[in-house]
């Protein structure tokens, strides 16, 4: 995975949000997690934690949704890492063609 | 975004975690670069991973002579290429903790322009340290005034990293500099290496410095050996100085007049870098390291395979780069252990720079 990694890294988001985001889908894969359950994991401050996760969801790395128990908590879920592989690889080749 | 924390310090040897999303790395340590990853490729014959290089800071090197700081402001080319070419390195460090570290010489003045023009170059580059640059010109008062108006440039969570320049003659000015930097509340503190003896006030400050406030010292441009004896490894011997990361310094000139020398390798066991003779003399025929060029082969091995396939130079400096990084750890434990002395005894190349810089003999333990 690190291999492909490194040949996509020029269309990648900042280099902060990617090691996030391999920390965050190292413990919860593509299972639902919770601001709290982020905030055990990464020990950070609410502000940084919001930050990243907002930087995920911006690049769509991230979808989130109401909990449908607890309407003012968010659920979060990552993208799988193939998919964005996946796609990276198609804009990488379609770059590379344009040039 | 990166918190340092000092977890201990041992003969003026810092031990500390660089900590980032709850994961942290060990300090001292060894920041990887472009150079590095460049003579990987050689060896591996192709791009190089984390599997080759597990070096989690990553440190892009650029070459600033004056006249290129001004053609860099002024011409659109100019700048484009230089931010092209950052780019890629950068892209080349891959998930790494990214640092940007242009090399320009002492003489050149640094404008504020200039400033945060390379400000800028770094944040198009995906550079997670922002280096806000010292000129040797400007006063603390300046330089203040400096820091506070590139801060607005830098936004959370990117860490902005001041680049202090050690070759300043006084050694009040580089302390009053210091001291903007922790009133200003910076973190990381980027120096270029210079001589430690010409410099050794500059040295003992930041030493200080470091061991008495939680900040990242990170130190570029470092000689590969200690001029003294062109075989003590240098930056194993600056750590002694408080000193958190070290990146090795680029060659500036091209090969230049070829000079036929035998190669030397560094070993860890005497943090020296040895002949092929030497290591014979000392070791026998056992390399003492599992890194990717050195597995499985003895030390003719070695020589006979890469230098067989014109690789050699490429070889030492994977093998330097991975060696050095992981005798950094064993290092920190000493440092934690509170044993940086008993560390530096062991270590027979550290015991000439010792004596000649700090003045310091480690067999007797007292001033020369």
């Amino acid at each position: 995975m690190l291999m492909i990694y490194l040949h996509l890294m020029a269309k990648l988001p900042p280099k902060w949000l990617y090691r996030g985001y391999i920390i965050l889908e190292k413990e919860f894969g593509n299972q639902e997690f919770t601001f709290q359950k982020a905030s055990e994991l990464l020990k950070e401050d609410e502000r940084k934690i919001n930050l990243l996760l907002a930087g995920l969801r911006n690049i769509g790395w991230l979808t989130s949704e109401k909990d449908h128990l607890d309407k003012r908590r968010a659920i979060y879920r990552l993208r799988e890492i193939e998919d964005i592989h996946e796609e990276l690889k198609k804009d990488v080749h379609v770059q590379a063609r344009k040039q | 975004m990166f918190t340092f924390k000092q977890e201990n310090n041992d003969f003026s040897a810092v031990a500390g975690k660089i900590s980032e999303w709850g994961r942290w790395v060990p300090t001292p340590t060894r920041v990887l670069t472009p150079k590095e990853i460049e003579h990987g490729e050689k060896i591996v014959n192709g791009p190089t991973s984390l599997k080759h290089f597990p070096h989690p800071i990553y440190e892009i090197t650029q070459d600033f002579y004056g006249i290129t700081l001004q053609a860099f402001i002024k011409n659109p080319d100019v700048s484009f290429k230089i931010q092209s070419r950052v780019e890629s390195l950068s892209d080349k460090g891959g998930p790494r903790i990214t640092l940007f570290h242009p090399m320009i010489d002492a003489g050149t003045h640094v404008t504020d322009l200039m400033n945060e023009s390379l400000i800028d170059l770094q944040l198009q580059a995906n550079t997670d340290l922002v280096s806000i640059f010292d000129t040797r010109k400007i006063s603390s008062s300046e330089l203040a005034a400096r820091i506070s108006k590139s801060l607005k440039m830098i936004d959370e969570p990117l860490e902005p990293m001041i680049c202090l320049r050690m070759d300043v003659e006084r050694n009040a000015h580089f302390y009053q500099k210091l001291q903007v930097v922790k009133d200003a509340g910076l973190k990381v503190i980027n120096v270029n290496c210079v001589s430690p003896i010409k410099y050794y006030d500059n040295y003992l400050t930041i030493g200080k410095f470091a061991q008495e406030n939680d900040v990242w010292v990170h130190m570029s441009e470092v000689d590969r050996t200690w001029r003294g004896n062109y075989q003590t490894s240098l930056m194993h011997f600056l750590a002694y100085f408080g000193v958190s990361s070290f990146a090795v310094k680029q060659s500036r000139f091209g090969p230049g007049k070829y000079v036929k020398k035998p190669a030397k390798r560094f070993d860890a066991r005497c943090l020296g870098h040895i002949t092929s003779e030497e290591h014979g003399k000392k070791y026998g025929e056992k390399l003492a390291c599992d890194c990717f060029v050195d597995s499985g082969k003895s030390r003719s091995d070695f020589y006979t395979s890469y230098s067989g396939a014109q690789i050699l130079r490429s070889a030492l400096a994977v093998h330097e780069t991975n060696c050095s990084w992981k005798e950094f750890k064993i290092f920190r434990k000493e440092i934690l252990g509170s044993n940086g002395k008993g560390y530096a005894k062991r270590k027979d190349y550290l015991s000439p720079t010792f004596i000649k810089v700090k003045g310091i003999d480690l067999k007797t333990t007292s001033l020369v």
